[in-house]
């Protein structure tokens, strides 16, 4: 039997030698006009934040309020204000959640869901079962933010849908960055408002954390106000120890909208450990706040 | 300053090899390419400091087994949706005994899979597949034990199947 194995193996060389593989050159173009293409979107990246500072600082340096022009933006720690709620809480009284059947109590619909950009790839359903712990994807999904947070026995959700979306590349032939977006349906708004405040509080509670070679780190940032209440959360990625051809440190970014009784989480996942440039995934966390607005 | 040469002559001389490894992690030839494709583009990035390596195909495999790993599902759902689309892959189709051993590898755990492929296909002693993976080599020796004996019942079971 051993010089059947060593014989299998050699077939695999053979067949090996048989396939195909682009020209040296090709693929260091390729690598070329990747590292290019990154260096240009990080410098827009910084220009855009330079823009957007003096926008906010340089009429806050007419004021007489010196106090506020002193606060580095860079490391202002803000959220936007919860605003009163569009929808009102009804007279009837709340539904209850459970998982009859196993199943959530209620159907997210999947017109509430931001489909990814990149027409030639459909976007991928992540899966939620009531009452369950989410695995792979699912988990990746939802922000993490102690080591033993999980919110599977969580009694105020009635549904719950996600997907896993890929945006066009910025060029032909580039890798598409990709983004998860969950909604999930809480028995009342005041059960879904309770989720962002727990966000906010584990972060404030919870500090680094390692699951196996990564270390995460959370952090509140500066985010776009949008429906009733929204929070921006910075996802660090630590690799411990550095592993060649991965990015020592990657921040993600996570944006939670709270609309009535809806909840939308858009989780940046970019492409092989890098974040996803600013500007292709800004204007999902808006659609899908619009979306929710629809319901 | 990088050496065009230099990587195109590593690139001649180790991408098969790396191909075979990387097929031996995943089954599947597209995956295979677009494994070796992608880590020959990190070694480009990279090529000024890489080609001082005295073993640069360890460092070769050692990406080709992270991105198996880590990016594997990734890439298969990427690979799927352009298959479905007709618009991937332009890997040969393989040859039959490559698929016996593709899904008698499939049976067996990573770190088999692993050892299996360093030892056959790169010719690596225990030591050094135990250096590279940074266990004992009374781990790796039982990795291989264990790997020849499942991968000798699947290929016996799948030549069975194929002279029924």
């Amino acid at each position: 039997m051993m010089s059947e194995i060593e014989n299998a193996f050699a077939r695999v060389v053979v067949e090996a030698e048989r396939q195909g593989l682009p020209l040296a050159a090709q693929l260091r173009d390729r690598s070329d006009r990747r590292a290019r293409r990154r260096a240009a979107v990080g410098t827009l990246a910084v220009a855009a934040v330079l823009a957007a500072s003096a926008t906010v600082l340089l009429p806050l340096l007419g004021r007489e309020a010196p106090d506020q022009v002193a606060f580095p933006s860079g490391t202002a720690v803000q959220t936007s204000a919860p605003q009163p709620s569009t929808s009102a809480p009804s007279s009837a009284p709340p539904p209850t959640a459970g998982c009859p059947g196993g199943k959530f109590t209620k159907t997210i619909p999947a017109k509430v869901l931001v489909s990814g950009t990149n027409r030639d790839v459909p976007d991928i359903p992540l899966e939620y079962h009531c009452g369950k712990p989410a695995t792979g994807d699912a988990k990746k999904a939802l922000p993490k933010v102690c080591p033993d947070q999980s919110d599977a026995g969580d009694t105020s959700i009635l549904g719950r849908r996600g997907i896993l979306a890929y945006l066009k590349p910025v060029q032909e032939g580039y890798t598409p960055n990709t983004y998860f977006h969950t909604v999930t349906e809480y028995t009342a708004p005041e059960a879904a408002a309770a989720y962002l405040a727990g966000l906010r509080a584990a972060v404030a509670a919870c500090g680094e954390y390692r699951v196996g070679s990564l270390r995460y780190d959370y952090a509140v940032t500066d985010g776009p106000a949008l429906g009733d209440e929204s929070l921006t959360l910075a996802m660090s990625v630590k690799v411990d120890p550095p592993a060649e051809g991965t990015p020592e440190l990657a921040t993600f970014r996570i944006s939670v909208v709270r609309v009535g009784a809806y909840v939308s989480v858009v989780t940046d996942h970019g492409w092989e450990g890098d974040p996803t440039p600013d500007a292709e995934l800004d204007p999902v966390p808006t659609q899908a706040a619009a979306r929710l607005s629809t319901l | 300053m990088r050496d065009t040469e230099s990587f195109d002559e590593c690139y001649r001389a180790t991408s098969h090899r790396l191909l075979g490894y990387a097929y031996a992690l995943t089954g599947n030839w597209a995956q295979a390419q677009d494994l070796v494709q992608e880590t020959y583009m990190r070694a480009w990035r990279q090529w000024g400091r890489l080609s001082e390596y005295d073993d640069v195909e360890s460092w070769l495999r050692l990406v080709v087994s992270r991105l198996a790993t880590d990016v594997w599902r990734r890439l298969q759902r990427w690979r799927a949706a352009m298959r479905l689309l007709g618009t991937g892959g332009d890997a040969a189709p393989a040859d039959e005994s490559a698929v016996l051993l593709q899904q008698a590898l499939r049976g067996l755990p990573r770190v088999q899979r692993q050892a299996l492929a360093m030892h056959y296909l790169f010719d690596m002693p225990v030591a050094q597949i135990a250096l590279d993976a940074g266990v004992p080599v009374g781990t790796v020796k039982s990795w291989l034990s264990r790997g020849r004996a499942g991968l000798a019942a699947a290929l016996q079971a799948k030549d069975g199947d194929r002279d029924e």
